[in-house]
């Protein structure tokens, strides 16, 4: 019996796993950016632009996130590499991927009314807290990922789960990194609001943070119905997600406002 | 070696999930663990604990709610699991209470767990649980006697044969302070089920099917403590051993001490659907016809055999091997809804078990 590790339908082992799919999908998120500035620079008639560096970081980041180990065992072993899957596809990696997407392939998206209206800096806050919220219920992490609905099942699960996260990382970087002529960013202030409401004081990481902390039992039974990992107990598992957490988005939103203020104060001064 | 098929998940989002719930949550206010019907007798039987002394089952524990594991260390999944959650709840317990559930672990595979690897092993998790150690043949039978097929090895093709699994019962059987188990947990159950579960254990409450409420209070005497006939009686619940994971047939003996009741509903977290079915001959040939509810007369049983009516699921998680249990849930219209753990039997062993069931 050994049908604990929903990501692999067995138990777990060290033993390297390819995960040709993912690999695809990165290429094919690759293609797609640089395919999108090209079209942009096209129809602004400036020169081509190939694929910005951050676009490669974000790449990198997604394929960390969802390749072997990371990939497996955040998906059926330990809520905690789960989290460090969210931080990185919800999180680091929108962000690398939009600040390579120049201004002209911004501007192709106006002509689309629901990205126009979903990355308004309020509808993009409240989307991504949303998306962020939904996707931490216990009932829905189980419910999607447990091993209990059979293998495929519950990859496709997981997988909806990223897709998700990823959708509402973009949704939440667009207002603030994305930049064109027809839509010019909200001011440096707001922007930095919109960074410590977004992420440092997030009511919904807020909440999710102290649930896993705090709680006297694990929240999600996948991860609690992992054996113990090497003197882990599934309690300081989730401890240690929760941490995780609140560490990575204060520290994401404090690099953001940095850079926001400093920038600020170099073009004031 | 399952690899993810990522590409055409994305093309594919468009899921449909029902919720399957994890086994082990019976009707509010009732246990949480699967109850036992009939009730087991804690064995008389002496094994030899991790300190090489004899370790008498009823004297040792008489007085304690005995938690009992038949499992083996080197176990990937359900052993540790088990032992590390019911440590995590008995580190939440009140003194009193904790030092009235004694965790078991009986070996399945005394040829690597020596009396040393025992006892590290088990100190990892709580130095209080004890592991113990039995005859081969002892063994087997005493798992037999409490309704466990007998745990065997299992070589993985690929893996040198030291580096073998051993087969066993996934659940844990908890004896009460009458020295009766009417409730396991099997594997599934969840910490907060265990907290919610071991205090009343531990206080001397009894599990029985529909006590939804009220708790079922052990008396203090000893013959009282013969539980009082559940409304929704198992007698029967075995499942034919399954050749894929497509679909299985559960056959069931359900006894309605109650009023009159429906049966509304049948279905497993581990399946993807279920139905009931009813074998009907027409012209010379038999056909299945799906049924919506059986309607069972007070005091009447309900049966459940092969030829006749029986449970069909349908996209099983997982192939159960003989021995093992299959989490089925129950829903009447009046006596609520509650889990059972039927047995998976070889289905050239079915007659013969449903005979010794009924």
């Amino acid at each position: 019996m050994q049908f604990w590790c929903s990501a692999r339908d067995t138990a777990w082992t060290w033993e390297w796993t390819a995960y040709p799919g993912v690999w695809l999908f990165i290429i094919l998120l690759g293609v797609g950016l640089v395919r999108w500035n090209r079209a942009g620079a096209r129809r602004a008639g400036t020169g081509a632009s190939s694929l910005h560096p951050l676009s490669v970081v974000g790449l990198v980041l997604l394929w960390l996130a969802l390749d072997w180990p990371i990939g497996a065992l955040g998906a059926g072993y330990l809520a905690s590499v789960h989290m460090v899957q969210f931080l990185l596809i919800g999180l680091l990696a929108p962000a690398a991927l939009l600040a390579g997407v120049t201004p002209e392939a911004a501007a192709l998206t106006t002509r689309s009314r629901v990205i126009e209206w979903l990355t308004r800096p309020v509808p993009a806050l409240i989307v991504f807290n949303a998306i962020v919220l939904l996707t931490h219920l216990p009932p829905v992490v189980d419910g999607l990922m447990s091993s209990t609905l059979g293998p495929v099942r519950a990859q496709l699960g997981s997988m909806l789960i990223d897709l998700l996260w990823l959708a509402g990382g973009v949704i939440f970087w667009w207002p603030i990194l994305l930049r064109h002529p027809e839509r010019p960013r909200f001011v440096p202030p707001l922007r930095m609001l919109y960074l410590v409401a977004g992420l440092m004081f997030s009511p919904v990481m807020f909440g999710l943070v102290g649930f896993m902390v705090n709680a006297d039992r694990p929240l999600y039974g996948i991860y609690e119905l992992a054996p113990p990992f090497s003197g882990l107990s599934s309690r300081d598992d989730h401890q240690l997600a929760g941490v995780l957490m609140s560490i990575t988005g204060a520290t994401t939103a404090f690099v953001g406002l940095s850079v926001i203020f400093f920038r600020w104060s170099k073009t004031d001064g | 070696m399952r690899r993810r098929a990522y590409l055409l998940a994305l093309l594919t989002v468009g899921l449909a999930c029902d919720r399957g719930e994890a086994p082990g949550r019976a009707a509010a206010g009732s246990f949480r663990g699967v109850l036992l019907s009939p009730a087991l007798e804690k064995p008389d039987v002496t094994f030899t604990d991790f300190n090489g002394e004899p370790y008498n089952l009823r004297l040792k524990t008489a007085g304690k709610v005995a938690l009992l594991f038949f499992g083996y260390s080197h176990c990937p999944d359900v052993c540790p699991l088990h032992a590390a959650n019911v440590a995590a709840v008995l580190k939440t317990m009140p003194f009193e209470e904790r030092g009235k559930i004694q965790f078991l672990f009986v070996t399945t595979d005394p040829e690597r767990d020596t009396p040393a690897r025992l006892r590290e092993w088990l100190g990892v998790f709580d130095p209080g649980f004890v592991g113990l150690t039995a005859p081969a043949e002892a063994l087997a039978q005493l798992q037999v006697s409490l309704g466990m097929a007998p745990a065997r090895k299992e070589i993985v093709p690929g893996r040198d044969s030291a580096d073998y699994l051993v087969g066993h019962g996934a659940q844990v059987l908890a004896f009460g302070l009458d020295n009766f188990a009417r409730v396991e947990y099997p594997f599934g159950i969840r910490q907060e089920d265990w907290a919610k579960d071991l205090p009343r254990l531990a206080r001397g409450e009894v599990p029985s099917v529909g006590n939804e409420g009220a708790p079922n209070r052990m008396p203090d005497a000893g013959p009282a403590s013969v539980p009082a006939a559940p409304r929704i009686e198992v007698r029967v619940a075995l499942m034919a051993a399954p050749v894929t994971t497509t679909e299985a047939s559960v056959y069931l003996v359900l006894r309605n001490n109650g009023d009159a009741d429906t049966l509304t509903n049948v279905w497993s977290p581990e399946a993807t659907g279920s139905m009931i079915h009813r074998t009907e001959r027409e012209g010379g040939a038999m056909r299945m016809v799906a049924v919506e509810s059986v309607p069972v007369a007070a005091g009447a049983t309900l049966e459940f055999l092969p030829g006749g009516t029986h449970v069909m699921l349908i996209g099983l998680s997982r192939k159960p091997d003989a021995g093992e249990s299959f989490p089925l849930r129950l829903r009447f219209a009046k006596a609520g809804e509650f889990i059972i753990a039927p047995m998976v039997v070889a289905y050239a062993d079915l007659d013969a078990r449903l005979k010794v069931q009924q």
